[in-house]
This record gives C-alpha cells, structure tokens and sequence, in this order.
C-alpha cells in the first residue's frame, strides 16, 4: 500500500506544517489532520501489533471504532497508552510510538504467537495456568497467581506512566433545554430547529469541527454552519464526547481541552469532565461500519469503506492504488466512485447478485462474489476472492488495500445506557433504538436512516418530538422509516473456507476469531454475556463497536437462531475512553479530601505544632521543642499540664445551638441522664445512646438560658449526632418547639487545664471574681469578657482530671485569644499541648473517646451505668435492657498494666486467658499511653467481667501483628487521681 | 475588636493570569455580621410581619430569595429560616429564636464576566437568568462541603463556605480561576 496526499483534496491547513515523531523517526503532517491520517500520508502501514497473537495491525478506521492503531502519545510523566490514532488531532512536536511489541512494531519478538496461535484459544489461559496439564501440577489460586503477572505483560496492551500526572483536570456542570450529541446533518437540523423555536440549546461533537459523517463530502465546509448555529445562540462543545446518559436527563461528557495543543496555556485543564442537566436529550450519534470476518482480515491495509472516504476528502490522502472493495449493501459506491475518479483502480466486490447501481464512473463491480482471504503479512499481496454461492478458490486479485463494509450498525450505545434494548431489524440487518419513555430522541443514522435527506428530516422531527415533551408544542411530525438504500441489504458476517484454518477476527482489540466463537459454542457459552466473557468479545475501549454484530450473527447461526433470540449484550458508559484523572479533576493531591482547620491553625503552626489528620481536621499533634520526639515532647506536655498549666485546642470538638421552648425536654429525651433540674449557668456531661442501646455518643450540654443551651459532641460524631438531633425533631417529635443549629465554625474552643488554670484565667478575664470556685464550681458555665472586651464563655470541665476550663470565642476572635491565653501561661511554666499529650492525659483518667465507643459498647460496659437514669424514658432505654446486653459476661472498661512494668504495649492487643491465648481472647486493649504521673505504660480496654472477675489473675496480651506478647495485670480505668480531687480544686 | 478571618494567611490582593483578561474579581467580605431567625412553623405569619414593621421593607422574600434595603439584606435561606445581614433585631421565643452566626462562615464576593461559568465549574446549580434570576439563593455543596449562594444581580454572587473549609476551598476556587483570569480585591 502506497497512499499519497492529493493535491485538491482535504481539509488540511497545508500552510501550516506539523513535524511529529512516530517510533523516534520524524515525520511531517499538516493542521487538521489526525495522527492516523498523517501515519497513512507518510507510508506508515504497520502500528500497532495485536493484543494476543501480536499479529501486525494498521489503521481500520477514522473515528472512535479504531480497534487496530491504538497507540502511545507523550513522553515520561505524560506518556498516555491506547491512544487511537485516528481521534488523535496531529500538533507540532506529537510524539507517538507503537505499543504491546517488542522491539517495535515492525518487528516484534512476540509475534511468535501467531504461529502458535492454536494453542491461545479463548480460554486458554485459565484450563493451562490454574493446574498445569497433564498431571494438574500446582493446581489452584497459588500457581494462577505465579502466571499471571507473565501473561498480563504479554497480553497487555500500552503501559500507562508510573510517574505523577503533571496535568490537571477539572470538572463542571452545564444545564439546557435541549443537548444534542452529534453533529452531523441531523444534528445540525435538530439544534437550528430547536434554536429557532427559542429552546436553549447544547450541541455536542466529539470531533475537532462540526458536520459528522459530512466531513467525508468533498464540498462540504462547516464554517457557513458554524455562523449560522452561532447566531441561533447554539452552545457548541467540540472536542467533547458524551459518554454515558444517567438518570433524569443527565450526561457525562469529556472535554479534551489541550489534548490537541503544542504548548498548552498552564492555566487551562487538560481534560474537562462534564455533567449536563438536559430536559431533553437528543442522540444522533450517527453509525458505524461493519467489516467481514473472514481469513486475514486483519492484515494492515485492511480498512473500512467509509473511513477510506473520509482520509480521501477530509486529509486528502489517498489510501490505496489497487483497492478492492467488499460489501453487501449500496453505501459503498459512491466512495468506490470517489475513490475511483481519484486515481485508484477499484474492484467492487458485492454478495448480491441483482441488484441496480448507477455510477457515473467506470469500476469494476463483481457482482456474487465475495473476499475469503488476503494474502501477505505486513501489507496486502492480493485477495482470494470467490463466488458468495459457493466458497472455493476461484480467483486472486493483486491489491493492496482491501476496502470492508458488511453493513452498517446505528450507535445505539447512550440509548442502551438507559437499559432501553434495542431491537432487530432485519430489513436493515442491524439493531435500531427501541423507543423510550424518557426524554431522549434518537436521530440520523443512529436511528437506522442512511441518506442525508432523511437524517436532516428526523433532525427536524427530533427537535419537534423534544418540544412536544416538553409540552411547548403540540405539533404533528414523523421520523423517516429506517432504511433508504436504492436495494436490500444481503446479510453477510462472515465467509469461511472450509479447507483452511483460518484466523477470521471478529474482534480486532481482542484477537476474538470466528473459531473462538464456535469454541464458546462448544463448550457452552452460548448465552451472549456467557459468549462475552469467555471470548473478550466487546471488551474494553472497543466496547463492541465494531465486532459484537458479527459474534451474535455467528453464535445464532450455530444455534439455529434469529440474531434477536440470541439478543444483544448491554452497553455501559463510557462510550469512549475516561481518563482517571478526569474522573478525580481537581480532587487530587492535597485536594483529595477538603482540608478543615481551626480558627487558630495557623496560631497553632506558627507555635510549633506538629499537625495531624483527625478526619477532616488539622489538629495540633504535639509541639516539639528543639530536639524533641514526639515521645519526648507529650511527655513533657503531660508532664506541665499535671505541674503547672497547659492550653490545648479543642475547636473541634462539635456545637450545636438548641433554642426553644421545649429544649429541656428534649435534651431529657436524647440523654440517658437527667437533664430536667439542670441550672441555668451549669453544664452536664452526657451520654447518647442509639435506639438499640449501644452508646452513640458523650459531651457536654451547657445551659446558658432557660431555653437554651451549647451542646459539645466529639470530633468525629459532630455531624452524626447533628443528623441526629434534626431526624428526631423532623420525625419523631414534630411536636417539640426545638431548634437545632450547629455552630462548630462559630465558635473556636481551647482547654485551659492544670493547677495553675485558674490562675491563668483570673489574668485575661476582664472580671477575674467570675471564675472564682465559688462562682465558677465544677460543671459551672459562665459568660464573661476576656480582656479586650471579647466575649467569651467558659465552662468548668476537665478531661484530664485536672482543674480544667473550656474557654469558647467567637471564630474571628480566637487568635486573639489564643495570644491572651499563652502570655498568661507561660508566666507559670505553661505549655501548649497537642493531642498526643490529651489523649495520655485522658487515658490517665480513664476517659473514653471514640476508641472505646466503638458502636459495640453498652453504656454499662463503659463503666457509666450510674448515668443510666432509671427514672425516666430516652432515646435506648428500651433495648438497654435486654438481656444480651446485661450478660455478666460482656465485656467491661478497665485499666491494663504490663505486669513487668518496664514492658510496653499497642492498642489493638488481644487480652487472653494464660493458657487459652486463641481467637478473639478474653478483651481488648483500645488506647495506650506511657503515664508521665506513673511512669511506665498503661492502657485502657475491655475485658469479660471486667475488673472484679480478673484483678488477682495475670492475663496475657497478645500482639500477632507485631508478633508480641505480654503479661497483663488489670487495674481500674482511673489510674490518676481516682477520687476526682484535682478536678474539684 | 481585631476579627481574623479565615483566609489572613493566603489572601493576596493583586492581578493573577496576567496573560489573560481578568474576567474576575475576588473580594472576602469584611466582619460578617448576620443573624439566623428561624420560627415555629406555625407562626409565619408573625414572624413575616414583624419582619415587614422592624425592618421596614415592603415584602418578606420568598423561598431562597433575598432582598436588600439600605446596606443590609435579609434572605428566607429555607422555609422556616432567614439570614438578616447588618441588623440587629429581637424578636419573642414564642415566634422565633435568633442565633448569631457572624463568624461560622467566610463570605466571598465573586463578580465578572464568567462568573457564572466558573461557579459552575464547582457548583451543580442552573444559574441561568431564568432559572436563578437576581436576589436568588441556593444551598448546595463544593468539593463535598455545604456551602450558600447568594446572586445580588447579574455576574455578582456572594459564596458562603463554612469557615473550617474556607482556606481549603479558597484555593481550589483560585485553581480554576486561573484559566478566566482574576483580581483579589482589597477587603
């Protein structure tokens, strides 16, 4: 095959030049042209080798459908494998390569598959590798394990970059009354009709210039088009696919922004990914060519009928010299005609015998016959050809490209996206949309209509249909009938020559034969997603564009079926490739999740704070000072807070603003505890259980009115427990006059604790008399002014056991705060503390977080039964009670000591019985720490029976994972100051 | 009193893209001052006129919509809840509670040619002059944060993030602005 670039032909930008490399050699190509069209311009038959058999492939087609030039572009961090080389825009400086061969396409090592191709049948893979024959040596997962990895590099097609991608992506949205995919003659007439009935209207192409299938015509120039859809106010997204329809008029689409570009503007994705809200969506896809099966037909030079139009009048390049052309149906000879007043000589060779055609040039039609096999490796020597009647050898043909066309298949894939099945018609020999109840209208070719003419008219019909659904018009209008081809269609999939063996592919990308098909058959994968799987049939990018009509028409032939007994399988989005990073768009790095900080993370950064992912939060670790591990540094931090003071953030934790009337109520209702005689200017620590008994979640409500209060919750329950609060108020007490608010952003929290707090506190109140004991006890709330006049609420609480207050500003304020608070505190030898030092500080005390309540634990096994009123009826009062949860032999809080207390241990260690250590064991320890106050490790958990079942018995801590193990002794939970009094100071 | 807002650290006033027209402006909205009114559901009626007789506005704006009378504004962010903006009021716990909620988020004013184009680079929200016409308001979410728009005429929107998620979600807006080209503003 020697294809040339014509003079007169094109569509090209011959003024402007493009150098590109293919396999490291440079080529020249010119604006317009695709990488494919530029590989035909310059001679290049062979890029790419098959998947399987590594048999030698060129360029089948110019659009979507490729399934032989798949191809890698870029280099390094942007190398992109499995490009198709015919949706590939040629740029200046492109580098391409040809992928899955060894050293190169041209010559590849592994085509010694082909020669052994017999023993690759579908399914070979898995009856060899999973029990090697004859003896099934090494038979089960292990040995299929050890294989796979060599058979996936040799099976594989391109490898992607290991290296970060350096693009970006993004995402949008975009809403209409109409989008319409494809812009060919029908899409064009829907949106102009559309447009000029004022609808809003979205026009979708894939490709880099409007028009579709009428960039093939010789005349055709979309730019008289473009200036008339720009005056209707038509929005037009080229370089954009739609790649799946969702629910409620919605579709996926893919923008390739730079992908076309040299040097790309830095500012600008290079993918967009799209999701317009339609009320109305129109398809008119268009539809795609169909080749024959039959033996070497895949051989490069190998191409279908209309893609060889479209490189003739579209790129000017000329495909072939001698070509043969095979089909079964009328579309083909105008090409031939084209192709033929071109300059190459063409040989039409038709399956039908009567039929009429009228051409204004002279070419060869062969009227009955039909195309068996083609001779050569790299290129094509020539064609066997016969009569289709009766398949012996009559006659070969020289030529070096074979032209295929078995028909045409309505891109039905976004329909069927919709789980709408198409239907068979066998008029037409090819599935047509079935109809729909949804909003979406099939037009053009997609809908089975093979003249212009009739494609325009439906455009027209489409738009008429989208405003009748729409309930603006109620105007009569009909679509075409499918079909307009001058003579019928003679189904023709494959030809096969009984007296070789033949490798006949139905399925370019997956090396799937005719003879794996009837190997399915045999074997019986005869269901069409059985044939699928077993074969690769449909798979991947190709998703059956090309193959899948062929394989149903082979597997009804051997069941003696109609194709649509055989039915069809279901096309998925994407249409077309999506790239991960489309899918991630700019929701990567440290985007991947949206970062939270506190009102003082930056104070708290500037201070020294190592920080730590606490779900969503940045929170202050610890603070190191020069030298200092993290070990070093909580210890120490533990170590001042029980000495002196320390200041810890604690805006995490969540809030929530309850109001109204019934707030008391409502509060007595949520908590297991009673909250009916709190006082106004008191708080109250609280737990939360869930309907079934088990403890959701504690903190603390503050009263600060008669009907108000400022509920805490953990850090990691906030929003659970917000969900909560609405879902009772929404659902279940609609009558309660209660409003909930979360204000965690409002308000910025930090934990004064240590002897020296109060002292702390007594210099940046404005009124030191209000944090007095007397005025401010345990458990009191006030609302008060720090110094600057900022308002400011502080409640006597402790986590650490210590004398303790929680301070609130308002979130604007708290770096002032932060300032006020930390002058004060290092007149006492204060620190800042992280949350290293809060969490040894609560195990100290015995305090349980999330790790302990953990969805499993009753508020019994917690230690907390005294919260447990029995006066009352709230939220888990019920199912408390029952039985498997008052078991004597659940697990209970405790404290754990190693029994050589030099000795350390992990939270996660499983607590057994000395001579039972197995399975589950006994308990758990949940959270850990080394003890500044008695210094050495300790650690809290639960145990069967808890304390008084084991406190004389030395238990065993067992770490599998760390592969340790431990004696145990059991302690209560309260290890420091048991009886509270620091905390009461 | 000194207020530190949530994006001190990162807001740099100036002119980005320079290659580009800048089809944008930023500007953070300085000392937010709001307040949340939420009523009983069956006292809409006294809340909408003692809405009308204390700020002396003609009509209480419908659902997500706002209205704006001298430098303040008031919006019905949902059926039973408003934002007052610039304005203190008190109103009887029988008919409603009042929350201050200043400081729970950072409010962005985000004006230009492509304004709407590039929210919907985030925003799933149909922001055409039909379906969001001006005084328009939605509650809707950005990169899986909850956030408020408010439109106060064509190409001018206010954004409302949650003021943990503002520093986050700042520079993921200004990411994207790039491509438009865009001025900070002074606050």
């Amino acid at each position: 095959m020697k294809p040339s670039r014509l003079k007169n032909y094109g569509k090209i930008n011959r003024n402007n030049v493009l150098s590109f490399t293919w396999d490291n050699k440079k080529y020249k190509g010119f604006e317009g042209d695709t990488l494919a069209s530029a590989l035909l311009a310059n001679n290049i038959g062979v890029v790419g080798r098959s998947f399987k058999y590594h048999r030698p492939r060129g360029i089948f087609s110019s659009g979507v459908e490729e399934s032989g030039a798949l191809v890698t572009v870029g280099l390094k961090d942007r190398r992109d494998p499995n490009v198709r080389a015919t949706t590939q825009e040629l740029y200046d400086g492109l580098k391409a390569s040809g992928q899955n061969a060894f050293p190169n396409v041209n010559f590849d090592l592994a085509g010694i598959n082909n020669y052994l191709g017999r023993f690759f049948a579908s399914g070979f893979y898995y009856k060899t590798f999973m029990g090697i024959p004859p003896f099934e040596w090494g038979k089960g997962t292990a040995i299929w394990m050890f294989f796979e990895k060599f058979i996936r590099k040799a099976a594989g097609m391109g490898s992607a970059s290991t290296l970060p991608d350096p693009d970006s992506y993004e995402h949008a949205h975009d809403f209409c009354d109409v989008i319409i995919v494809g812009s060919g003659p029908s899409g064009i007439a829907a949106a102009i009709e559309a447009a000029e009935k004022k609808l809003d209207v979205i026009l979708v192409e894939q490709d880099s210039i409007i028009g579709g299938d009428q960039l093939s015509e010789y005349e055709f120039d979309s730019s008289h088009i473009e200036n008339q859809i720009k005056n209707l106010g038509i929005k037009v997204m080229t370089r954009t696919t739609a790649f799946g329809l969702y629910d409620n008029c919605v579709v996926g689409l893919l923008e390739r922004v730079t992908d076309h570009l040299s040097l790309p503007d830095k500012t600008l994705p290079r993918q967009r990914f799209w999701t317009i809200r339609a009320k109305h969506i129109i398809v008119g896809a268009g539809a795609i060519e169909r080749h024959i099966a039959f033996n070497n037909n895949d051989i490069p030079g190998v191409m279908t009928v209309n893609a060889s139009k479209h490189y003739l009048n579209r790129y000017g390049v000329l495909t072939g010299k001698k070509i043969v052309i095979s089909t079964n149906n009328d579309s083909v000879y105008e090409t031939a005609e084209l192709l033929s007043e071109a300059g190459a000589n063409v040989t039409v060779l038709d399956s039908r015998t009567n039929f009429e055609i009228e051409t204004n040039t002279t070419f060869e039609i062969r009227r009955g016959y039909v195309p068996y096999n083609i001779n050569g490796s790299k290129k094509i020597d020539s064609l066997d050809i016969s009569k289709s009647e009766n398949i012996n050898k009559s006659e070969t043909i020289n030529c070096d490209q074979v032209l295929l066309s078995g028909g045409w298949s309505p891109a039905v894939h976004l329909l069927s996206h919709r789980g709408v099945k198409p239907k068979w018609d066998y008029e037409n020999a090819c599935f047509l949309p079935s109809d729909t109840k949804e909003n979406i209208t099939m037009i053009g070719s997609s809908r089975g209509l093979w003249n212009k003419n009739d494609c325009i008219a439906s455009g027209v019909a489409g738009a008429t249909d989208a405003l009748n659904r729409l309930g603006i018009s109620k105007t009569n209008y009909f679509f075409p009938k499918p079909g307009g081809w001058k003579n019928p269609i003679k189904p023709l999939y494959e030809v096969k020559y009984k007296k070789s063996r033949s490798k006949s592919f139905v399925d370019y990308q997956h090396d799937v034969t005719s003879d794996d098909v009837r190997l399915a058959h045999r074997e019986g994968f005869i269901s069409v997603e059985h044939l699928k799987r077993y074969t690769t049939l449909g798979m991947a990018n190709d998703q059956g564009k090309m193959g899948n009509i062929i394989g149903l028409s082979l597997m009804a032939d051997l069941l003696n079926k109609e194709i649509p007994e055989v039915g069809t399988t279901v096309f998925r989005p994407p249409y077309t490739p999506v790239s991960i990073g489309a899918l991630s768009g700019r929701n990567v790095g440290k985007h991947f999740r949206p970062l939270r900080v506190t009102p003082m993370h930056q104070w708290n950064i500037d201070h020294g704070a190592k920080m730590i992912e606490v779900g969503l939060y940045q929170r202050p670790w610890y603070y190191p000072k020069e030298n200092e591990t993290l070990s070093d540094s909580y210890i120490r931090e533990a170590t001042t807070v029980r000495k002196t003071v320390g200041i810890c953030d604690v805006t995490s934790l969540g809030k929530i603003a309850i109001q109204g009337q019934d707030s008391t109520e409502f509060l007595n209702r949520i908590y297991s505890n009673g909250f009916s005689k709190l006082q106004v200017g008191k708080a109250r620590y609280g737990i939360m259980l869930r309907d079934d008994g088990i403890v959701m979640d504690d903190g603390t409500s503050w009263r600060l009115a008669e009907n108000e209060y400022f509920m805490t919750t953990s850090t990691g329950e906030a929003a659970k427990v917000m969900s909560w609060l609405e879902e009772l108020l929404q659902t279940r007490w609609t009558n309660l006059s209660v409003n909930v608010t979360s204000v965690s952003e409002q308000w910025a929290g930090v934990s004064v604790a240590g002897p020296k707090s109060r002292e702390v506190l007594n210099n940046c109140v404005v009124d030191s008399s209000v944090v007095t004991n007397n005025n401010l006890p345990f458990m009191g709330v006030t609302s008060t002014f720090l110094k600057g006049k900022i308002p400011c609420r502080i409640a006597r609480i402790s986590f650490s056991g210590e004398l303790a207050f929680e301070v609130y500003v308002k979130s604007d304020f708290a770096n002032t705060m932060m300032d006020l608070l930390w002058e004060n505190a290092k007149k006492y030898d204060g620190c800042l503390y992280g949350l290293e030092a809060l969490g040894a500080l609560r195990v100290e005390k015995g305090h349980v977080t999330a790790a302990e309540l953990d969805g499993r634990v009753t508020i019994d096994d917690a230690g907390l039964s005294k919260m447990a009123s029995t006066k009352k009826s709230y939220i888990g009062s019920a199912m408390r009670k029952r039985g498997v949860l008052k078991n004597n032999d659940r697990e209970v809080l405790v404290g754990f000591f190693p029994a050589n207390l030099k000795e350390t241990f992990n939270a996660g260690t499983i607590v057994c019985e000395k001579n039972n250590i197995k399975g589950q064991g006994i308990g758990r320890i949940t959270s850990v720490t080394y003890s500044p106050e008695l210094r050495h490790w300790i650690g809290i958990g639960f145990v069967k029976g808890g304390l008084y079942r084991w406190k004389d018995t030395t238990l065993v801590g067992a770490d599998p994972v760390r592969n340790k193990q431990m004696n145990l002794k059991i302690v209560s939970p309260h290890m420091v100051d048991p009886k509270g009094e620091k905390m009461h100071a | 009193m000194l207020r530190h807002s949530a994006l001190d650290t990162i807001y740099k006033v100036g002119k980005y893209s320079s290659s580009k027209k800048k089809s944008l402006t930023f500007k953070e909205l300085k000392s937010l001052e709001f307040l949340q009114i939420t009523c009983w559901p069956d006292k809409i009626d006294e809340i909408n006129n003692l809405l009308i007789k204390k700020l002396k506005i003609k009509n209480i704006p419908g659902f997500n919509k706002g209205i704006l009378f001298e430098n303040k504004s008031l919006w019905r962010m949902e059926p039973l809840k408003w934002w007052l903006f610039n304005k203190e009021i008190e109103v009887s716990e029988q008919i409603a509670t009042i929350l201050d909620m200043s400081h729970a988020f950072t409010g962005i004013e985000i004006k230009g040619d492509n304004s709407s184009l590039f929210l919907n680079r985030h925003l799933p929200i149909d922001l055409r002059a039909g379906n969001f016409p001006d005084l328009s308001s939605a509650s809707t979410a950005m990169h899986h944060v909850s956030v408020k728009l408010f439109k106060i005429s064509s190409n001018n929107y206010c954004l409302f993030i949650p003021r943990g998620f503002a520093l986050s979600i700042w520079e993921m807006l200004l990411e994207t602005a790039d491509q438009f080209g865009y001025e900070v503003l002074e606050r």
